[in-house]
């Protein structure tokens, strides 16, 4: 995609990349022509007007790949909408006939760059942001959205003769690297001495301090406002005390134990910005998510202006779904989808367009790379056309590929999601997605690298053999349709707000007021940090059990002071808050994997085989108490599976929602609520890498997990159970099945992975004395998806359905509810007859909470 | 979000999914419970062999420090112990005052900072602070800061200390107005530490830092340039017991000052008292040691008495700063005299130095032998120099190719050997450059 700031290329108002003064439009050039390169590009365009409309043509009629796509999907070209801006009179932001008032200073800028006139959804931000509103604009790649950040805070730079300051926060290093670039191509351009910087782990310490001290504008991320900048806010006091805008930029990438994480950091940086007097606001951005007010407001805990309206303007678009063919019926095995795009290769690229592949793993990236560069001739390409592109190349390297694909020396790139978010690499026209990448705004954001204006553009999606995948296949409306998932963000979670409150409490003491009402004389209430009712709890737990704070009396209630010779942002991760995550060693002692506890439980006991991207290890011993696996490279031909058994204790239930027969007896039922998990690991199979054959088994001495968690539920009634045929033997097995297919589909409609939820079914549970699936939320605490899944349930139920129903295996496969070995014969069928039947069900009624009230009260 | 809290659930809750065990007796689970627990909690692991020590129990008190006035600031209250000490106060085998007799182009040259010729020392403030860690940060406190100054007869030692750190802010302000109303600001380590310490928390609290204005002196520095290599490490007690002959045997080592005052706020027997005095000692200690650093050149002190300290580090000190500063026949000096005071078997560093100072001095064929002589005498890095110094000084100054092809190769034979990385890679291809060119020109002569 071109960088959120950029116009689309080509506009009849727009230079191509507004941002990047070296790229204004040649003093030749006349009223609508593009910048010099555009010239070139146009060139090659009159030569070859058919490009990606011939391509289409091509996939459409070569029979051998035309029967793969079960969809095509068209977008036609579309006009900008633009609004005309004038020069401000008056404090307000307007011009004097009302419209939108920018500084001329600003106007002439925009004049000089092509751009007389604003996307209509840009002008509405900036409106909004200069009226001192909290502002999101959540609309597709390429839309324009830097600018409706960058344009108010320079404004307001402006106004203030260079004493308002903002800090922008980007989700990776390189993008506030290119974003800093492009601003300060607006601030040269301005002609003023303002100070803009990149402030990361890059940044040397011999000029920090000339950077806090003198920095307008302050670019970083959320890692180093975290464990740097917060922590140490005395040194950026100058910053603080004139903080007016906080920028945010990609916040749909703010979601689950991440995005409450850096929600929290966000109320330690405002409780920061008061302390030295000033209240800034937020203008954020964000690709087009579901419900994006609701997501911002969760994020700030205030409610957000959001802009959502995309205006401006792009070419027609063609997208295609590609679903490989069946290679093995009976496994219901279809062909590799890496394999089958070298097949669509000759067709997507070539010397006269530009195409970008994109590899769900880093070693996908590397594997079609070397492919297509020996391919190269036959494709009509050089080899040094041809690039890869993925984290863990140089900057410089990186760089030069940017460079290159922006000036057309790079024909073809296959990248990992490194170019997923704004890196400034021009617009494309082809785009291949090796595999669905997992939730909706990545899939807009690698599509949206294409599409240059007045042309066809072209995505292809190659489907995996995955039930999400599969899906997709056959349901392109979820992907054309408006988005579908949740962004779930939980900053109270109590582990993770504790955690975020020891350094919180660094920073500054809590001070609780104590007012009359309170029942809670102790504590009183701690304002300026969220409304969980459970600060002060956590504080007095931090100043009591942990010895980290002291409570000293204060004028209107306790205080809480840091008195622990601790730095705790330094033990404090964002992504997921887990204080005793196990680390893999080698026999070098080199670290070579990491993961949570309760993964640690089925991955490295001792005896298990651990692959590391393709390297065989062994487990040799495993220090639970030290959290240390070590490993040890070996050969192997066969693979470690481990069972558990996972008992769900319903703690509390707090939502029902049950389907009735006419009678008003129950039939099946949802539910949501608190449960404590325990997991043993019991036994591991050695399994024979390809056959698949069991060569034997051990047993498992590990001591028990245990998580504190909220979880969705699935009920069916005995009698129903009874019905469908749900009870023993075989069955346990389908119902099993079930439940994991619900798992893998659970993230079309809410925003995690399939990982991030665990499962535990019974034919007959203890609880509800009847079948129950439990889909449980594995972050301690939960981050709110076990209540995502309670109102998504049905969209969820559905598209198991419909995966079931569309695959082509007979007995069920990986690709459904998984193969026949762990589901039995009957499997598929049984999966498919009770998931039919909870789809075809009347609609759920909420249920009396007294209902609720007398399951609770139901003994175990 | 309805219901009140309930405190006693919701810290059963939390123990359960922070994953931390039941409260118990602090000392007791500490050994036991898992690394990453202890962290989570805050416990430092030794805190149970601290608390262990024998005689522990005996040094510790309870209550407020010992003679601590308490001050009603307009930002709130805060205690302070002054000091008053004669200001020929014996510390170790030096008094206070001879840091009177300091000069100050000695300081200069060896602090390399020329803002220090204008201070007096009867008018600096000695500075130095305990603070809860060592990380710095919002969350660290200055809780005891300490300024020492020259006062007519007497040496004043104020101690500042915060009751609790709710009264940060006052402390800080009187702090900010006692050192702005000195010269110059003394201390060891403290342009990196104990300044920032103070100066974070100055503009947390809206207090003006002084430092800025004042020209500081940070005995760190020069110390290690002149003694680095004798003592081993660079610590303040290091040097005052190397230099000032001042032993502290029962010191309360610095870094038990946060446990220190966390039992003082939690109400419990705390070692304050060693906490002041190890902080009395330190402040003490800058005043002898700047004393001593300002009679480094003439090594005597104002009695008469020799300076002690290591002799030849020192002399071959000065001559490297001194060569640094441009005076090369004081250099000279100090590297001849550094070479007298090794006796039969000079390092060969200095010996290396020396030659370079007589190079730079005009004595260039006794610069050259000597350089011949180091060139070939050992497979070392200063032959390594040694020969690209006389390759160098041979094509260039003496005109002398063939000698400057000899050094050369000698050279080339050595950088493989003792030189490593980016620098043998950048000296290689500099040789082989060099020895082309030379060849060159021989050849051209033939």
């Amino acid at each position: 995609m071109t960088p959120p700031d950029a116009p689309p290329p080509h506009s009849p108002t727009h230079a191509p990349n507004a941002a990047s003064p070296e790229r204004v439009p040649s003093p030749g050039a006349g009223p609508d022509a593009g910048p010099t390169r555009g010239g070139e590009r146009r060139a090659r365009a009159v030569l070859h007007a058919a490009g990606v409309d011939a391509i289409v043509a091509r996939l459409q009629a070569t029979p051998s790949v035309s029967g793969c796509f079960t969809a095509w999907h068209t977008e036609p070209a579309r006009p900008a909408r633009t609004r005309r801006v004038g020069p401000v009179d008056g404090a307000d932001g307007h011009a004097s006939d009302g419209t939108l008032g920018l500084r001329p200073e600003l106007l002439e800028l925009l004049r000089r760059r092509g751009m007389d006139e604003l996307f209509e959804h840009q002008a509405r931000a900036i409106e909004l942001a200069l009226a001192g509103k909290d502002v999101l604009v959540a609309t597709p790649t390429a839309s324009g959205k830097t600018l409706a950040y960058t344009l108010p805070v320079l404004q307001s730079l402006l106004e203030s003769d260079g004493a308002a300051r903002s800090l922008w926060m980007f989700p990776t290093k390189a993008l506030s690297q290119d974003q800093s670039k492009a601003l300060n191509g607006w601030i040269e351009a301005l002609g003023t001495d303002w100070h803009s910087f990149t402030y990361d782990g890059d940044t040397p310490p011999s000029v920090r301090r000339t950077l806090r001290d003198r920095g307008h504008v302050v670019l970083s991320n959320p890692w180093m406002l975290h464990q740097g900048i917060l922590p140490n806010h005395g040194k950026w006091s100058e910053l603080f005390r004139d903080l007016r805008y906080v920028v945010i930029d990609e916040v749909h990438t703010l979601s689950g134990v991440f995005g409450s994480s850096v929600a929290n950091v966000l109320r330690r940086l405002v409780r920061i910005a008061r302390h030295y007097g000033s209240d800034p606001r937020f203008l954020l951005s964000s690709a087009t998510v579901r419900d994006p007010a609701a997501h911002a407001a969760r994020l700030l805990g205030r409610e957000v202006e959001v802009v959502t309206e995309d205006a401006s303007p792009h070419g027609k678009r063609v997208f295609g779904v590609f679903d490989p063919p069946i290679v093995n019926p009976v496994a219901g095995l279809r062909a590799n989808a890496l394999e089958e795009v070298r097949r669509l290769a000759p067709f997507v690229t070539g010397p006269r367009h530009q195409t970008i592949f994109f590899c769900n793993r880093r070693i996908a990236v590397e594997v079609l790379t070397t492919y297509l560069k020996e391919a190269a001739p036959s494709l009509g390409l050089a080899p040094a056309e041809i690039r890869g592109y993925r984290g863990g190349y140089l900057p410089l390297l990186r760089r030069e590929i940017e460079e290159g694909l922006k000036s057309g020396a790079v024909k073809v790139v296959v990248s990992t999601n490194a170019l997923e978010l704004g890196i400034d690499i021009g617009a494309l026209d082809v785009a291949v997605l090796v595999g669905y990448p997992g939730n909706q705004a990545s899939f807009w954001q690698r599509a949206g690298r294409v599409g240059r204006r007045g042309r066809t553009s072209l995505t292809v999606l190659v489907a995996r053999s995955d039930p999400i995948d599969q899906y997709l296949a056959h349901h392109p409306d979820y992907l054309f349709g408006a988005p579908r998932e949740r962004l779930e963000v939980d900053p109270d979670n109590l582990v993770l707000l504790s955690e975020q409150l020891k350094c919180a409490a660094f920073e500054l003491p809590f001070s609780s007021i104590r007012s009359d009402a309170d029942d809670d004389a102790e504590a009183g209430q701690v304002r300026g940090f969220g409304d969980s009712p459970h600060i002060a709890g956590i504080l007095d737990y931090l100043a009591e059990e942990s010895n980290l704070l002291v409570r000293r009396p204060g004028e209107h209630g306790p205080t809480w002071y840091w008195a622990a010779d601790a730095y705790p942002a330094q033990d404090v991760s964002l992504a997921g808050n887990e204080p005793d995550n196990v680390v893999v060693f080698d026999e070098d002692q080199r670290a070579i994997g990491e993961m949570d506890r309760e993964s640690s439980l089925t991955s490295v006991y001792e005896g298990a085989i651990y692959q590391v991207e393709s390297e065989i290890f062994k487990i040799e011993r495993f220090d639970y108490e030290n959290r240390r696996a070590y490993a040890k490279r070996t050969a192997s031909d066969y693979f470690t599976e481990a069972e558990t058994d996972t008992e769900v204790r319903v703690l509390r239930l707090e939502e029902k929602a049950a389907s009735l027969d006419p009678t008003g007896a129950e039939r099946w039922a949802v539910w949501r609520g608190e449960v404590h998990v325990t997991t043993v690991a019991t036994l591991y199979k050695k399994i024979r890498f390809y056959t698949r054959e069991n060569v034997g088994a051990e047993d498992i001495h590990l001591p028990a997990e245990e998580l504190d968690t909220e979880s969705f539920v699935l009920t069916v009634s005995e009698a129903s159970a009874a019905e469908l045929g749900l009870t023993a033997g075989n069955r346990a097995a389908a119902w099993r099945g079930i439940g994991r297919l619900l798992r893998r589909v659970a993230p079309l409609f809410l925003r995690c992975q399939s990982s991030d939820l665990g499962i535990s079914t019974e034919v007959r549970s203890g609880h509800f004395s009847s079948p129950a699936i439990h889909l449980y939320d594995r972050v301690p605490g939960s981050v709110g998806l076990g209540g995502a899944l309670f109102r998504e349930h049905r969209s969820i139920v559905r598209a198991a359905l419909d995966v079931l129903e569309r695959c082509a295996c007979p007995h069920g496969c990986p690709a459904c509810i998984g193969p026949v070995e762990e589901v039995g014969v009957h499997g598929k069928e049984t999966g498919t007859r009770v998931l039919a039947w909870l789809t075809a069900s009347a609609a759920l009624d909420e249920v009396d909470p007294t209902v609720v009230e007398a399951a609770e009260a139901e003994p175990r | 979000m309805s219901e009140p809290a309930d405190p006693s659930s919701l810290a059963n809750k939390l123990r359960r999914l922070r994953r931390e065990e039941p409260a118990s007796n602090p000392d007791v689970s500490a050994a036991e419970l898992p690394a990453w627990v202890q962290r989570s909690l805050g416990r430092r692991s030794s805190a149970s062999e601290r608390t262990a020590r024998a005689d522990d129990a005996a040094r510790r008190t309870l209550g407020a420090p010992r003679d601590v006035e308490t001050y009603e600031h307009e930002r709130g209250r805060f205690g302070a112990r002054v000091t008053r000490y004669a200001s020929d106060h014996a510390h170790g085998t030096w008094r206070l005052n001879e840091a009177l007799d300091a000069s100050m182009g000695d300081i200069v040259l060896l602090s390399r900072d020329d803002a220090l010729g204008a201070i007096e020392l009867e008018r600096a403030v000695f500075l130095d602070v305990e603070t809860t860690g060592l990380s710095g940060g919002a969350g660290t406190t200055s809780f005891l800061v300490a300024l020492g100054r020259f006062d007519g007869d007497a040496f004043e030692l104020w101690q500042g200390f915060l009751f609790g750190p709710e009264n940060e802010a006052a402390m800080l302000a009187e702090v900010a107005r006692r050192v702005s109303a000195s010269s110059a600001v003394v201390s060891f380590f403290g342009k990196s530490f104990d300044r920032h310490r103070l100066e974070d928390k100055m503009r947390l609290h809206g207090v003006e830092p002084p430092f800025d204005a004042l020209p500081h002196l940070d005995l760190y520095h020069p110390f290690v340039r002149l003694y680095r290599d004798c003592f081993g490490d660079g610590r303040l007690q290091t040097m005052e017991r190397h230099l000032c002959g001042f032993l502290r045997p029962d010191d309360l080592p610095g870094q038990f000052a946060p446990e220190a005052w966390f039992d003082f706020l939690g109400d419990r027997a705390h070692r304050l008292e060693d906490v002041f005095q190890h902080n009395a000692d330190d402040v003490l200690s800058l005043a002898v040691l700047a004393g001593h650093l300002g009679r480094t050149c003439v090594e005597r002190r104002a009695s008469g008495a020799p300076l002690g300290g290591p002799e030849r580090e020192r002399a071959a000190s000065l001559a490297r700063l001194l060569r640094e500063a441009g005076r090369d026949v004081e250099a000279l000096e100090w590297i001849e005299r550094a070479l007298e005071r090794s006796g039969d078997e000079p390092a060969r560093e200095e010996r290396f130095l020396h030659a370079d100072i007589l190079r730079r001095t005009g004595a260039t064929d006794r610069a050259v032998e000597r350089l011949t002589e180091l060139a070939h005498g050992a497979r070392d890095d200063v032959a390594l120099r040694s020969a690209v110094e006389l390759a160098k000084h041979a094509e260039h100054r003496g005109r002398n190719a063939a000698l400057a092809l000899t050094a050369t190769r000698r050279a080339l034979d050595l950088v493989t050997i003792v030189a490593t990385g980016a620098r043998r890679r950048r000296l290689a291809q500099e040789l082989e450059h060099r020895r082309a060119r030379l060849e060159r020109k021989l050849a051209a002569r033939e």
